[in-house]
């Protein structure tokens, strides 16, 4: 009894982690990000928007990652999100990301 | 674009209203948050609450987020926490506390506000109840031979308190705070930016409506204590001019002893009241001269004005206080490795002491009223004694900096006394740095003090002892460290181990002997031996993400020369343990604190039979465990904390000696090693208001 029981819970859980739909968002920021408090401030802020399930902030690169439940939230929300505490987000579409990433790659290859 | 430049600025204003030690920490790793990816270096994942900092001198910043992990009520309560730091009761009638560091009592730590020496003589045996909590931005307790930038005082360290800022975030927060030993706490803080000037104002308000006596001996196990605190801060940055400053008040009364609730069918209670009255002023210019050499010249002066009128069953003690202080200061990077600081100081101290038996029979001075003093000290009851002591002096100090991986600073200062005439205190400091694994540090230096017998120490007067003062000398003490800490890389994160030994060897030393003479406690010259060695290891690792797990072990081995015999100095644990687990979640909403003290016994000043044939008091007290522990949930505007402190409940069972006969030779309320009260919880209430988080 124990045993099914427990199962049945772990059944449930594996469902609900299951029916979540995790996104993310890379959004760049206006003002850009200096140092340590600038995180903070976003941080600090953004961690009470509905659904959000993670924060990481990449200075050297400018920018923010959103872990997300889209079932909670929407990107636009979130993106307007940055206006209460001043500043501007702008996403970073796949396609910028991949580019970037090819330039980033072509700058390491001629460094080596 | 603007904003641009205004958020560089405000990064920049930022780095530079930090104490001048806390410059250096700004390249530490670990002020850093999460999961920040530096080119290929994983930095840490979650801010640590008190971080070590890169100087020259062994220093840890205890931040905003380390006292967050307790209620944290005053400055006094900030140290639950911190394996160097330890707080203590020095008396249980009155609450008086005190910290000590390097196994070494309080006033050997000189005690700084904002950067400026604060909290001097009559002021220090409450002092750190008088630093509110929410008020503070972090403390910085650095070990051993200071920086002479500072004075002559610290002997074993010091421990610097910044307050929040005028120039922060704007807004505003409120902290309402209660207990179940019926004390609640309000406090509020509040800036505006005005262009260039910023304003601050800090508000406090705290009252014991209690009347607990857990233990039923019929006084109140702690006094109960009604405070107001206020201050106003204010802060102008230009290109090369920056001005601090500000001004404050306090309004302290403390009542304890024996109360018509806890002693219904006494007659003659016995009562302790302490009515304090505080003002202080702050102000700090600070010109720069050359922003690229690092070239300024900072004035700075406050001052303070300390009256105290305390009651002590049938003896008083006012004391009327004041303090005046003036630095000039001035620094330059003559090259990059080279650094010069030079400055002059001058500190004035006043003191209008009185103290009078209640008892038209008894006089003072002569020993029959309980207070004795040496030939030297004019006291005659009911005429006040004036003390002054002026003291102009001055420092140099260079420091060579090879790219932060050799550092040696040596200092040296010159300072004449009114009263104890010219006297020269060097200091050196050595950090070598082979790489970002390993740091190893050593000092030596010397520190001197004035002793204010009555002032610092007239909690003794609620002994049933005689009290006898001694003509005091100045103090004056070496101290010698060497710690190495070492950042490990272990499985994607830093393993953080730290390991230290310091020596402290007094010339001069004003002691409190309760030993030579079972019917005295005598405040008596040092003649013989006096010492305290240290070691202490601490090691924190953060076990998973979010989970940072700290232990410490301290051991200390505290002597003194007590009528001719160099004896453990007594009251003092002879080793402290302690275990921290700090939990936040991975958006940081909630936030789960456990902290484990455990304090080792010690030496009970020397016993003596009592009519009954049996001795006054064991001659050893026992090790103690203590738990606290606190939950906080974050929300968007506000943040509530609840948590328990003591939660093991344990506590020193007769705190007062002799609680029967007040007015007897037997009453002895100082002998306090254990907690006094037990099992404790509260609950509180954050609310932001505006842009503070």
């Amino acid at each position: 009894m124990k045993k099914a029981f427990v199962s049945f819970a772990l059944l449930l859980m594996a469902l609900g982690v299951s029916a979540k739909d995790i996104k993310t968002l890379v959004v760049t920021t206006e003002p850009q990000m200096h140092c340590a408090s600038c995180e903070n401030k976003i941080k600090g802020n953004l961690r009470f928007e509905k659904g959000v399930k993670g924060i990481d902030c990449n200075i050297p690169d400018q920018r923010v990652t959103i872990t997300y439940d889209a079932d909670k939230n929407k990107p636009e929300n979130l993106i307007k999100a940055f206006e209460k505490f001043g500043y501007k987000a702008t996403q970073v579409k796949k396609d910028e990301k991949k580019e970037e990433k090819k330039q980033d790659d072509k700058t390491k290859k001629t460094d080596k | 674009m603007n904003i641009h430049i205004y958020k560089v600025l405000a990064c920049v204003l930022a780095t530079f209203s930090l104490p001048q030690n806390e410059l250096l920490a700004q390249t530490d790793s670990t002020g850093t948050i999460k999961d920040q990816t530096l080119k290929e270096v994983m930095v840490v994942k979650r801010r640590s609450g008190t971080i070590k900092l890169r100087n020259v001198d062994n220093a840890s910043l205890i931040t905003g987020q380390e006292l967050l992990k307790a209620a944290c009520c005053n400055l006094g309560e900030s140290f639950t926490t911190n394996p160097s730091v330890d707080v203590n009761y020095s008396d249980a009638a009155t609450g008086a506390k005190q910290i000590k560091l390097l196994g070494l009592s309080g006033t050997y730590v000189q005690m700084l506000t904002e950067n400026l020496p604060n909290f001097r003589g009559a002021a220090a045996p409450y002092s750190l109840g008088y630093i509110p909590g929410p008020w503070m931005k972090s403390i910085m307790v650095s070990k051993g031979a200071s920086s002479v930038r500072n004075g002559y005082e610290s002997i074993t360290g010091q421990i610097n308190v910044d307050y929040l800022k005028p120039e922060d975030e704007e807004g505003a927060t409120i902290n309402l705070y209660g207990n179940t030993k019926s004390k609640m706490e309000a406090n509020a803080d509040g800036n505006i930016h005005l262009g260039k000037v910023n304003t601050e104002i800090l508000g406090h308000y705290e009252n014991d409506w209690g009347h607990h006596d857990d233990n039923g001996d019929g006084f109140l196990d702690q006094p109960n204590v009604r405070q107001v605190n206020l201050q106003n801060r204010w802060q102008y940055a230009g290109q090369t001019y920056i001005f601090h400053g500000g001004l404050g008040l306090l309004d302290e009364q403390r009542d304890g002893g024996q109360t018509h609730h806890t002693a219904p069918h006494v007659h003659n209670p016995y009562e302790i009241g302490l009515k304090t009255r505080r003002y202080e002023a702050h102000m700090k210019h600070a010109f720069i001269l050359d922003a690229e050499k690092g070239t300024n010249i900072a004035l700075m002066a406050s001052g303070s004005l300390h009256n105290l009128e305390a009651l002590y069953g049938k003896k008083t003690y006012d004391v009327d206080e004041k303090n005046g202080y003036l630095q000039l200061m001035f620094e330059t990077n003559l090259t990059k490795l080279h650094n010069l600081s030079a400055g002059l100081s001058l500190n004035h101290d006043y003191l209008k002491e009185k103290v009078k038996s209640k008892s038209e029979r008894q006089r003072v001075g002569d020993g029959t009223s309980g207070m004795k003093f040496a030939p030297a000290i004019p006291f005659t009851e009911g005429v006040p004694v004036v003390t002054k002591e002026t003291t102009p002096g001055a420092y140099l100090q260079y420091t060579l900096n090879i790219n932060d991986k050799i550092v040696a600073m040596a200092g040296l200062r010159a300072d004449h006394s009114s009263h104890y005439g010219t006297f020269v205190t060097p200091r050196l400091h050595l950090k070598y740095a082979p790489s970002d694994v390993f740091t190893i540090r050593v000092s030596a230096g010397k520190g001197y003090r004035t002793p204010f017998a009555l002032a610092e120490n007239n909690y003794l007067l609620a002994s049933g002892r005689t009290l006898v003062v001694d003509d005091l000398k100045q103090e004056e003490a070496w101290n010698y460290g060497i710690s190495a800490a070492w950042s490990i890389p272990l499985a994607d994160k830093l393993l953080k181990v730290n390991a230290e030994y310091y020596y402290t060897h007094f010339l001069q030393q004003m002691l409190i002997d309760y030993d030579s003479n079972p019917q005295q406690i005598r405040l008596a010259n040092l003649d013989g031996k006096s010492y305290s060695h240290t070691f202490q290891v601490d090691v924190s690792y953060p076990v998973v993400n979010g989970l940072e797990l700290t232990a410490a072990y301290r051991l200390n081995d505290v002597r003194a020369t007590y009528g001719g015999e160099l004896r453990e100095k007594p009251l003092q644990s002879k080793y402290k343990g302690l275990l921290t687990a700090s939990y936040k979640t991975p958006l940081g909403l909630w936030q789960f604190d456990a902290t484990f003290q455990l304090n080792g016994g010690g030496r009970m000043p020397d016993p003596y039979l009592k009519t009954d044939g049996t001795l006054s008091w064991d001659r050893r007290f026992p090790a103690y465990g203590q738990l606290n522990a606190q939950v906080t949930r974050w929300f968007r505007h506000f943040s509530v904390y609840v948590g328990g402190e003591n939660l093991t409940g344990y506590r020193q069972e007769n705190p007062i000696i002799g609680a029967s006969d007040p007015w007897g030779s037997e009453f002895e309320p100082t002998m306090v090693w254990g907690p006094v009260h037990g099992r404790m919880f509260y609950a509180g209430i954050r609310v932001n208001l505006g842009k503070k988080l």
